[in-house]
C-alpha cells in the first residue's frame, strides 16, 4: 500500500510535469504573441507536478507498514 | 504550575526558556521587521517611484534594484545548507550531523526570504503571482526560479526539516506537555522502531540524492536569468550559472558559519554540541568555495577587460575607477582577506571559531558587494542604445524593507529555537537526549 503510494505520487508527478510543461506555451511559436499558454493555468500543473513528487517521501514515511511493530 | 516549570527545565536547548537575552533579540528583530512592513506598505500606496529604481535608459536609472540584490543572495545563502546536509547523509559524514538541522533551516528561511523580496520586488505582487500560475513560459529562466528554486528546494528542505525532526518530536511529547499537540503533530506516529529507522534512513539517502541535481539546475537558472540577456553587456555569457553557484556556496557557507557560531554561543550546551570539527568541516569547504569565486572573478574581469567592445568597456571602467569602485575594491578586499584568514587557519591546522566568524562576515558581505554589481551596473552603464549613464541608489524604504526581511529571517530561526531543538538530539541511548538539558 505504502509502496503502491509513493509510486503513484511519483508517476503522477512525473506525467503532471510533462503536461504541464507542453502546455505552458506551444513549441516552436515564431513570435512573442503566439506564446500564451494552450490553456491558462498549465504552468501550475507543472508546480503541482514537482509537489507531487516531492511529496511521495513524506508518505512513503508516514504510511504504516507491517514491520513497523519490531521495536528498536 | 510547579511540574510544568520543572518539565520546562528540563527540556534540551533552551526550548521553552525565554532569557533576557533572547527576548531583547525577540523585541529588535521585530521592530526591524515592523518597520520593514510599514515601509513596504509606504511603497504599495504610493507606488516603486518611493524606491531608487527607475527606467532603464529613457529615466536612467535600473528597474532591478536592491531587492534583486537580495532575491539572488537569499536564494544563493539557501544553497549550501541542503547541499551540505546532501553531501553528509550520502557519504555518512557523522561530523556535520550537528549542523544538519540548522543548515536545512537556513536553506528554507533563505529560500522564503528570497522569495518573499521577489514579490516585493513586483509592482502589483497579486497581480503577478496569479498571472505567473496561468501564463508564465517554462522557457524563461525565471520559471525555473518559481518551479525548481520554489516548489523544488524550497519543499525539499521543508521535507528534510519534517522527516529529521520527528523522532526529536516524538522525544519531546513525553518531554513538554503544553506543547504536546504541536510535537504530536510533527513526530506523526513516529515509534522509533528499527523499521521506521530504516525507512527514514533510506528516505533520506534517495532524497539527498535527488538534491544534488535539483540544486545545481534551479541555482543555474538563477544565473541564466542574467547570463541569457543577449542586450545587456556583463549580463551576456555562459559563465553566470557556474559563477552563481560558487559565490552561492560561499556565502552560504559563511551564513551557517556565523549561525553555528551564534547558536553554540546561546546554548549552554552549545560547545559539546556543535565542536571544532564542524568548523574544520566549514571552515575548509569555505576556503575551497571562495578560492573558486576568487577564480571566477578574475576571469570575467580580464575577459570584460581585454579588448571588449564600448558598451563592455564602459562597464567596466564604471566598476574599476567609476561610480560603483567602491564596491567593486570593498567587495575584492573583504574576498582577499577572507581567504587569506581561511589560508592561515588551514596552514596552521587548527580552525578557531573566531577567526573563522571573522573570515565568513567578510566573504558573505563581499557577496552581497558582488551580487550588486552583478544586478546593477549593467542597467546604468550597460547601455547599447546611445543613452547617458544611469544612477541606482537605493532609498530608506528599499533599506528598510530590506533589513525587515533579514530581521524576518533572523526572527523564525529565533523562534525555532525556542520550540524545537536546533540540534538533533541524540539516538541512542535515550538517557543521553536528557543530558543535554
Amino acid at each position: 500500500m505504502r509502496r503502491i503510494v509513493t509510486l503513484l505520487l511519483i508517476l503522477i508527478g512525473l506525467a503532471l510535469m510533462v503536461i504541464g510543461y507542453l502546455n505552458s506555451a506551444p513549441w516552436g511559436a515564431s513570435s512573442v504573441a503566439d506564446s500564451d499558454p494552450v490553456f491558462a493555468g498549465a504552468p501550475t500543473l507543472f508546480i503541482l507536478g514537482i509537489v507531487a513528487i516531492l511529496s511521495a517521501p513524506v508518505f512513503y514515511e508516514l504510511l504504516p507498514s507491517r514491520d513497523d511493530d519490531r521495536v528498536g | 504550575m510547579v511540574a510544568d516549570t520543572k518539565v520546562k527545565k528540563s527540556l534540551p536547548q533552551g526550548i521553552g526558556r525565554f532569557t533576557r537575552g533572547w527576548i531583547l533579540f525577540f523585541s529588535v528583530t521585530t521592530i526591524i521587521l515592523i518597520i520593514g512592513i510599514l515601509a513596504f506598505i509606504y511603497e504599495s500606496q504610493m507606488g516603486m517611484t518611493v524606491t531608487g529604481m527607475r527606467d532603464i535608459g529613457t529615466q536612467g536609472g535600473a528597474t532591478w534594484g536592491l531587492y534583486v540584490v537580495m532575491v539572488e543572495y537569499f536564494i544563493g545563502v539557501s544553497l549550501a545548507g541542503l547541499v551540505l546536509v546532501a553531501f553528509a547523509n550520502v557519504f555518512d559524514v557523522m561530523s556535520l550531523r550537528p549542523i544538519s538541522r540548522l543548515a536545512t533551516l537556513l536553506t528554507a528561511v533563505s529560500l522564503t526570504v528570497g522569495l518573499l523580496a521577489v514579490v516585493i520586488d513586483l509592482g502589483s505582487p497579486i497581480r503577478g503571482i496569479i498571472n505567473m500560475f496561468l501564463y508564465v513560459r517554462p522557457q524563461s529562466a525565471f520559471f525555473g526560479t518559481f518551479t525548481l528554486v520554489a516548489a523544488g528546494v524550497l519543499l525539499t528542505s521543508l521535507v528534510f526539516l519534517f522527516l529529521n525532526g520527528r523522532r526529536d518530536a516524538m522525544l519531546l511529547v513525553e518531554m513538554d506537555p503544553s506543547r504536546q499537540w504541536f510535537y504530536r503533530f510533527w513526530a506523526s506516529g513516529y515509534r522509533d522502531t528499527d523499521a521506521e529507522w530504516e525507512r527514514h534512513r533510506r528516505v533520506i539517502f534517495w532524497l539527498s540524492i535527488l538534491v544534488g541535481p535539483l540544486v545545481v539546475i534551479a541555482l543555474s537558472t538563477e544565473g541564466l536569468v542574467f547570463g541569457i540577456q543577449v542586450g545587456r553587456p556583463g549580463w551576456f555569457g555562459a559563465l553566470q550559472g557556474p559563477d552563481f553557484i560558487v559565490l552561492a556556496a560561499a556565502s552560504g557557507l559563511a551564513n551557517l558559519i556565523v549561525l553555528s557560531a551564534i547558536v553554540r554561543k546561546v546554548l549552554d550546551t552549545g560547545t559539546s554540541l556543535i565542536g571544532p570539527i564542524v568548523f574544520k568541516w566549514l571552515g575548509g569547504l569555505l576556503l575551497a568555495a571562495s578560492a573558486a569565486v576568487l577564480y571566477f572573478q578574475i576571469v570575467e574581469l580580464f575577459t570584460l577587460l581585454y579588448a571588449t567592445p564600448g558598451a563592455e568597456r564602459q562597464l567596466a571602467d564604471a566598476l574599476i575607477r567609476g561610480p560603483y569602485a567602491w564596491i567593486f575594491w570593498l567587495g575584492l578586499v573583504l574576498l582577499v582577506f577572507g581567504l587569506v584568514v581561511l589560508v592561515v587557519q588551514a596552514a596552521r591546522g587548527t580552525w578557531g571559531v573566531t577567526p573563522l566568524v571573522i573570515a565568513a562576515v567578510a566573504i558573505s558581505t563581499s557577496a552581497v558587494a558582488e551580487r550588486y554589481l552583478t544586478v546593477i551596473p549593467s542597467q546604468t552603464h550597460g547601455m547599447m542604445l546611445p543613452y547617458e549613464p544611469g544612477y541606482y541608489f537605493p532609498t530608506w524604504v528599499e533599506f528598510a524593507v530590506v533589513a525587515g526581511l533579514f530581521a524576518f529571517g533572523a526572527l523564525v530561526i529565533g523562534i525555532f529555537m525556542k520550540v524545537f531543538p536546533i540540534i538533533p538530539l541524540k539516538r541512542r541511548p535515550k538517557q543521553e537526549v536528557l543530558a543535554d538539558a
